[in-house]
């Protein structure tokens, strides 16, 4: 069994998502001793950062609408003769044996170049992205690369973690130990300041289903999770739909949303077991809060005020594992290293 | 600004700062105070600690424990899980008030959070 953590870095011309999941990746090793693999659409600049190769194992090379020509896309229950090309979730596959009649993709009777690119189409968003609780900028952000993390993985079991994802413990290694699950995520995040912590994230909308994080998933191959993410591709290609199923307001596509619909279709519908929680506990600050430093296993953060906007309370914080939504504030915190 | 207005003001941002660092503390002791066996996660309180002395002090080998997870868990060893169980407890615990007994000599938001 191969196991790994998966750690996604898209960037674009703000947000140096590089050089932060570098940085967790750096974290995630430290604590978990795992190997690391990053996707990313800038492999030339990631692997030019410095200490790279002493954090990061592989780097899966992501592209935007590369063009195969007349190769079609393969087709469930579709022969296929021998010397075939077809493309499958953004990759050139070939055969040399006849395939006849399969319902799922086999990648084990199909070949391909290790070292080719994900031919990926992302749906680009655009949202604000606060810098403390003062200042944010439009970013542009490609968040829907997730629900494919079954088909990137080169682990058998994975541990994917968001690029802002800072980890100071060892706690998530425990989640290769279990054995009764074969998808674990977190349903809760604690809020660092006290004033919001019951306020948001405990409903995807007022009167619907419980909230899961995409932050932080561990998964099992099997067919089960396949036919789970294969659920996510599904609400994510049609979203307009479930939104207005589950009463969303935000019109973005979100990975949380969409992880917390398919895991309730999965339970049948139903509060059940399908997963279970990730070892640990899960913390969070949002972008209106700021790091200001990260020594060993110690963060520092200006908190927001409540009704005071523009002013802070400080926390330090000491071998918690912590979600900092403001990417800003890690950039600085890096180029300030 | 008066003086004694400001000095009420510096106060609050103290208290607002002491009670934050109090919290991650005890976050951090909560974290500390889980104890992973046989793919099983244990929280470890007082009751779970007196539950496997009782066990062990009844010369039970192993036991079948029911974990956070509501997973039943095989121990293989009782005396060692019980040991494993009250170091990390002692670890934590004493851990928490090292760090709490320097919080409470700190008088300033700056020392608060060094």
């Amino acid at each position: 069994m191969t196991q790994g953590i998966l750690i996604y870095a898209l960037n674009n011309d703000k947000i140096d998502y590089c050089k932060i999941a570098l940085y967790a990746a750096k974290q995630a090793k430290k604590y978990l001793k795992k190997e690391v693999t990053i996707v990313t659409d800038s492999p030339d600049y990631i692997k030019s950062l410095p200490d790279f190769d002493k954090h990061v194992d592989n780097v899966i090379n992501v592209t935007y609408g590369l063009d195969y020509g007349d190769v079609q896309e393969w087709l469930p229950g579709a022969m296929y003769n021998p010397g075939t090309n077809v493309t499958y979730k953004g990759r050139l596959y070939w055969t040399k044996k006849h395939q006849i009649h399969k319902k799922t993709f086999n990648f084990l009777e199909w070949e391909s170049d290790p070292n080719q690119a994900l031919n990926f189409l992302s749906k680009v968003q655009h949202r604000k992205h606060f810098d403390g609780a003062m200042s944010h900028k439009r970013t542009e952000f490609k968040n829907d690369i997730r629900t494919h993390s079954f088909f990137l993985t080169p682990y058998d079991e994975t541990l994917v973690i968001d690029c802002d994802y800072i980890i100071n413990n060892d706690a998530l290694v425990h989640a290769w130990d279990q054995k009764a699950y074969d998808f674990l995520i977190y349903k809760d995040s604690n809020d660092l300041c006290d004033w919001r912590k019951d306020l948001y994230f405990k409903k995807i909308s007022d009167y619907t289903l419980d909230f899961y994080w995409a932050t932080v998933f561990w998964f099992k191959k099997n067919d089960q999770t396949l036919t789970f993410f294969h659920l996510l591709q599904h609400i994510e290609d049609n979203w307009q739909y479930y939104r207005y199923l589950y009463q969303i307001h935000d019109t973005l596509y979100r990975n949380d949303f969409a992880f917390s619909i398919a895991i309730h279709m999965m339970n049948g519908y139903q509060k059940t077991e399908w997963n279970g929680i990730l070892p640990g506990k899960m913390y969070h600050v949002l972008d209106q809060d700021l790091l200001l430093e990260h020594d060993g296993t110690r963060m520092k953060f200006l908190l927001a005020k409540e009704k005071y906007y523009g002013e802070y309370t400080a926390m330090t914080t000491d071998k918690l594992n912590v979600h900092v939504m403001n990417k800003f504030s890690i950039n600085r915190l890096l180029s300030n290293e | 600004m008066d003086e004694r207005l400001e000095k009420a003001l510096e106060f609050s941002n103290y208290m607002v700062t002491l009670n934050n660092q109090k919290r991650a503390l005890k976050e951090k002791f909560y974290n500390e105070c889980v104890f992973y066996d046989n793919g099983g996660t244990f929280t470890i309180t007082k009751e779970m600690i007196t539950f496997v002395k009782v066990l062990v002090d009844k010369g039970n080998k192993d036991a079948v424990l029911i974990d956070d997870n509501d997973l039943p868990i095989m121990i293989d060893n009782l005396e060692k899980f019980y040991e494993e169980l009250v170091t990390s407890y002692f670890e934590a615990s004493n851990a928490y008030y090292t760090e709490y007994q320097k919080l409470k000599t700190k008088r300033s938001v700056e020392a608060l959070t060094k």
